[in-house]
């Protein structure tokens, strides 16, 4: 169990992402410059109330059965399509990344003040960059492990996807230790900040990644 | 030791190794294992790697420690940091004999370091600090800190090898293909930190081939003042047969080695993926090569964690952003001494937006304790901020800790002639390696005259020199004074600023807004002033970078200087205001005016666009019903052809909602007949608190001209059944967003049913689907585009 923790991670948002997320079509979708100017700012507005935080935890593969996954501690996760996705791997990397709560208040604010735009491009800004911070954590990870003669497959699998029910969210929350950054879960396994996410993927053999 | 390396870069090229880890795993090394506990246990195979390399032609070779500091090893339960280091080193000096040089290996923790991470600097300063000590006792010639992503940490292990010792010390850090570290420092950035902060030697390893890594060092060659280390991957890894491999032979690696010799590298090495092999076909390459010699013994550059300003040659003034001062900014004052740095964040922000290149900063107010605020506000800044710091405070201690901590290469504000304080901070500027404004008052107190000031600044040259800090490293002051009180003051700062500029060739600073204290127009006094010191050389400025220019003189200056990419933000800025012109003189018809702003979202115009339709004879009623509707409709159509995306479609329906409100209470009653009467409650389901697709589709039914009661989030059954009562046959809304929430739903739809209430339902949200929706009996709606048709043929269907 090797357990790590991200005060800051050193991303910015990416305005092509975030206008996709938001709809944007490089084919159709037609922008004046000024509007474009303006949804930059509000990403940039967005970003200056945003400090990702972030936990990372590697643990051993005891067993992959072939609708469950058993790990380290005695954790198992069942899911026959999570079961398939690390078959082969040595050992798993959860990652946990919240945008945190500031950004939240202030969509809060700027809904109440009736500012919907700037709302629903923020939220589209703190979304990206918990998302982008666990493609950030799996680079990191990747060249940590390189060391190890190890390597990180490419993709990630999160709670809620595919017959990995959304119920397992707790566990990663719980094993993340996510309350320490500032994140909790309700009852409907509701991670708070929204603009929390949280994953997991395989780490392998140097060469045996999976990139599909 | 250092004189030897030193000789031998006079003379040619040094080699480095090659791979440490994937030679010791194909001699047996289980994957898994700790690789230095491995080693002690199995030091012949590691004897064996060291002699291959240097049988290969390695002039230095590095001990097998890259993961040999506490919080590595604590990681495999592995004990005595210091015996284990001591124990790797002794092994490769026995190796490699007395004539190869032996680097003490260190390499990252795998932690983040504060600001960027949660291990405290200090702590991970000591943590390097037990490493090197093992290191420097097992007999090592050099240090190397290599495979930093981090310059923080980087930093923590120079600053503890530095403390340690004198000797010889490089540092790499890895780059990735985007140009920056993984924590986004470039290797200009990490180049001017870290040369500064007593770096023998600084480069790069890892992460790419050997072509790739040139332009990294092409890029900090004209800057170095220190030999340059490339130690790059054998290629860049590939997918071949389903295995990553890295695809350079030693042939290959050999030919894309000469490139970086020609790029400036001094040292040469390599790192995944390399074998002796590679560094014989390396060495053999490069024999003969003579290394570049160093350009420059000094450079005049601040850097923060993410960039750096060069000060030397700059064709303009760099602005040094004044604003994070709490003197007069009560706000600033109350956060510093909550502990807190969001305002000052914002205040950066500001300044770097309004062109400043730098921030000053100052947390200096009463109840407000300085050692420890000011690492906390440069831990922020740091995070917040790409702009380089300019350190400002007198408290000695407090700036020690500054400096330590800062993650760059700061700007000391500063250090006058005064002899009980110039002395200690001349010493905390050579140590940290940071730049320094010299004020020239102290050494006979205020000078009076410009030959009073020179002698001030002669004064603190000679004592800079004596902690081996040169010119390159000062910031004049030029002493800016009141002309109002002293009113020759203005002239000898001219005088000094051309002297420092033209003599010392030294950079120089004003403080700009105190020339005019107690005058009128003190913008004019200021801007002609600052033409006239730049006439004189002056290369900063201290001001609020907002008062310097005005905004169509900081766009065109932007694209002028190349910093405008295609000029757009000129072309936009200039865009708008031919806009606001047309608009202003046109005889375009005012209908298309409001017809554009609703479609362009032109949320700040629309009402005096109204308020001009008004007055040219337009009633309220055509221009809701004959420009306003359409318009949106149009939006609306725009949106479902994705010609506009969601902020574009919110932002017209914003346009829309105020130029209504203002409309609204001008509307004859009668006129608003046509506008639709229907109650629509909305609500995201219990236990759900995702609101943004439900707001927006609020505003877009209000737009239309429905009641929407909006009961907000996290709403029960209960509380929707009451409201569906109190407002008698409505239509009902629901949103969720996940799958644990959407059987809420059915829970409101049953609950409805149960207490025989008349009303008919819509649900939407990113999980529930048209088949969901149909299996509780309720319309589907996708967006807010959408939820306007559903709830128009909701509304038109039979009475309930």
């Amino acid at each position: 169990m090797k357990f790590s923790t991200f005060a800051a991670i050193p991303i910015l948002p990416r305005a092509s992402a975030i206008f996709r997320a938001l709809g944007f079509s490089k084919e159709k979708t037609v922008i004046k410059s000024l509007q474009e100017k303006e949804l930059n700012v509000y990403i940039e507005e967005a970003r200056s109330h945003i400090t990702v935080k972030a936990h990372a935890l590697r643990l051993n593969v005891i067993d992959i059965m072939d609708t469950a996954v058993i790990l380290e501690g005695g954790t198992t996760l069942e899911s026959q399509n999570l079961a398939e996705f690390l078959r082969g791997s040595k050992e798993v990397l959860f990652m946990g990344s919240t945008a945190g709560q500031p950004i939240m208040d202030l969509i809060e604010k700027k809904t109440q003040e009736g500012d919907l735009t700037r709302a629903v491009v923020y939220g589209a800004a703190a979304s990206e960059l918990a998302d982008e911070a666990l493609s950030w954590l799996m680079v990191y990870f990747r060249h940590q492990l390189r060391r190890e003669d190890l390597g990180l497959d490419y993709r990630r699998f999160s709670a809620g996807y595919g017959d990995l029910a959304i119920d397992h969210q707790k566990k990663f929350w719980e094993l993340l230790k996510l309350e320490q950054i500032g994140v909790s879960i309700t009852e409907n396994f509701l991670l708070i900040p929204e603009k929390s996410v949280t994953a997991i993927s395989g780490i392998r053999a140097i060469g045996y990644e999976r990139k599909d | 030791m250092n004189e030897k390396i030193k000789k031998l870069l006079s003379k040619r090229l040094i080699v480095l190794d090659g791979a440490m880890g994937t030679q010791l795993q194909h001699r047996g090394m289980p994957q898994g294992v700790c690789p230095e506990t491995w080693c002690i246990k199995n030091p012949h195979i590691l004897t064996k790697v060291h002699q291959e390399y240097v049988a290969s032609g390695a002039d230095i070779v590095y001990t097998c420690t890259f993961g040999a500091n506490a919080f590595k090893l604590t990681q495999y339960g592995a004990g005595n940091v210091e015996e284990i280091n001591t124990q790797l080193a002794r092994v490769a000096r026995k190796a490699v004999g007395p004539n190869i040089l032996v680097a003490g290996d260190i390499g990252p923790t795998g932690e983040f370091i504060d600001p960027f991470g949660s291990i405290p600097f200090e702590k991970a300063v000591d943590t390097f600090k037990q490493q090197i000590k093992g290191l420097l006792a097992g007999g090592v010639d050099l240090l190397v800190i290599e495979t930093m992503m981090d310059i923080q940490e980087a930093r923590a292990a120079l600053i503890a090898a530095r403390e340690l010792t004198t000797k010889f010390v490089m540092v790499t850090m890895t780059i990735e293909p985007s140009g920056r570290t993984l924590n986004g420092t470039d290797p200009l950035t990490a180049l001017i930190t870290l040369q500064s902060l007593g770096a023998n030697a600084v480069g790069c390893n890892c992460s790419l081939g050997p072509k790739e890594m040139c332009r990294f060092i092409d890029a900090m060659k004209p800057y170095a003042t220190v030999p340059l280390i490339a130690k790059p991957n054998a290629g860049l890894p590939q997918l071949k047969d389903g295995r990553t491999v890295f695809q350079m032979n030693p042939r290959e690696f050999a030919q894309g080695a000469k490139m970086l010799v020609r790029s400036g590298a001094n040292l040469i090495g390599g790192c995944c993926g390399t074998t002796p092999e590679h560094i014989q076909a390396l060495k053999a390459s490069v024999v003969r090569s003579r290394s570049q010699r160093i350009k420059r013994t000094s450079l005049s550059a601040v850097s923060s964690a993410r960039g750096h300003v060069v000060l030397e040659k700059r064709k303009n003034i760099a602005v040094i952003g004044e604003s994070i001062n709490p003197t007069r900014r009560k706000a600033l004052q109350k956060e510093f001494s909550e502990g807190k740095t969001a305002f000052a964040c914002q205040l950066a922000k500001e300044q770097e937006h309004d062109g400043a290149l730098m921030l000053d900063v100052n947390v200096g107010a009463v109840g407000v304790n300085e050692e420890k605020v000011l690492p906390q506000v440069i831990g922020a800044l740091s995070i917040s901020s790409s702009l380089p710091l300019v350190l400002d405070t007198s408290n000695i201690s407090a700036m020690e800790k500054a400096l330590r901590f800062y993650p760059g290469r700061a700007l000391i504000n500063s250090i006058s002639a005064e002899k009980s304080k110039m002395v200690p901070l001349l010493r905390l500027a050579a140590k940290y390696g940071a730049m320094f404004i010299a004020l020239p008052v102290g050494f006979k107190g205020m000078p009076k005259d410009f030959s009073e000031r020179k002698e001030a600044i002669q004064h603190l040259v000679r004592n800079a020199k004596k902690h081996h800090l040169s010119t390159s490293s000062m910031v004049v002051d030029g002493l800016v004074m009141a002309v109002s009180s002293l009113p020759r003051s203005a002239h000898d700062t001219l005088k000094a600023v051309h002297w420092c500029h033209t003599t010392l060739r030294c950079n120089t600073v004003v403080g700009l807004s105190n020339v005019s204290f107690g005058l009128p127009q003190r913008h004019v006094l200021n801007a002609t002033f600052l033409s006239m010191l730049k006439k004189q050389g002056l290369s900063t400025v201290i001001a609020n970078p907002a008062h310097l220019s005005s905004s169509e003189d900081r766009y065109a200056k932007n694209v002028l200087l190349g910093n405008d990419k295609d000029a757009r933000q000129f072309i936009a800025h200039a865009q708008a205001a031919e806009k606001k012109i047309a608009i202003e003189n046109t005889s375009q018809d005012i209908k298309d005016v409001i017809r554009q702003a609703i479609l362009d979202g032109n949320r700040e115009q629309i009402k005096g666009f109204i308020q001009q339709g008004e007055s040219e004879g337009l009633s309220a009623s055509s221009i809701v019903y004959e420009v306003m509707i359409p318009a949106i409709n149009q939006v609306g159509e725009f949106f479902e052809a994705k010609r506009y995306f969601l902020p574009q479609l919110v932002a017209s329906a914003e346009t829309m909602k105020k130029a209504f409100e203002y409309l609204e209470p001008r509307l004859a009653h009668k006129e608003t007949d046509g506008l639709e009467k229907t109650v629509v409650i909305l609500a995201t389901v219990q236990g759900d608190i995702h609101d943004i697709g439900k707001n927006i589709v609020a505003l877009m039914l209000k737009n239309h001209g429905f009641q929407v009661v909006d009961l907000g989030k996290d709403v029960s059954a209960a509380k929707i059944m009451r409201e569906i009562k109190r407002h008698k046959s409505p239509i009902v809304g629901l949103s969720a967003l996940m799958t644990t929430t959407m059987v809420n739903m059915q829970e409101v739809v049953d609950l409805a049913k149960a207490q025989n209430l008349k009303c008919r339902f819509m649900i939407g949200g990113a999980v529930v689907t048209e088949d969901y929706a149909k299996s509780l009996g309720a319309a589907y709606s996708r967006d807010g585009v959408e939820a306007v048709r559903v709830v128009k043929h909701l509304a038109a269907g039979p009475t309930l």
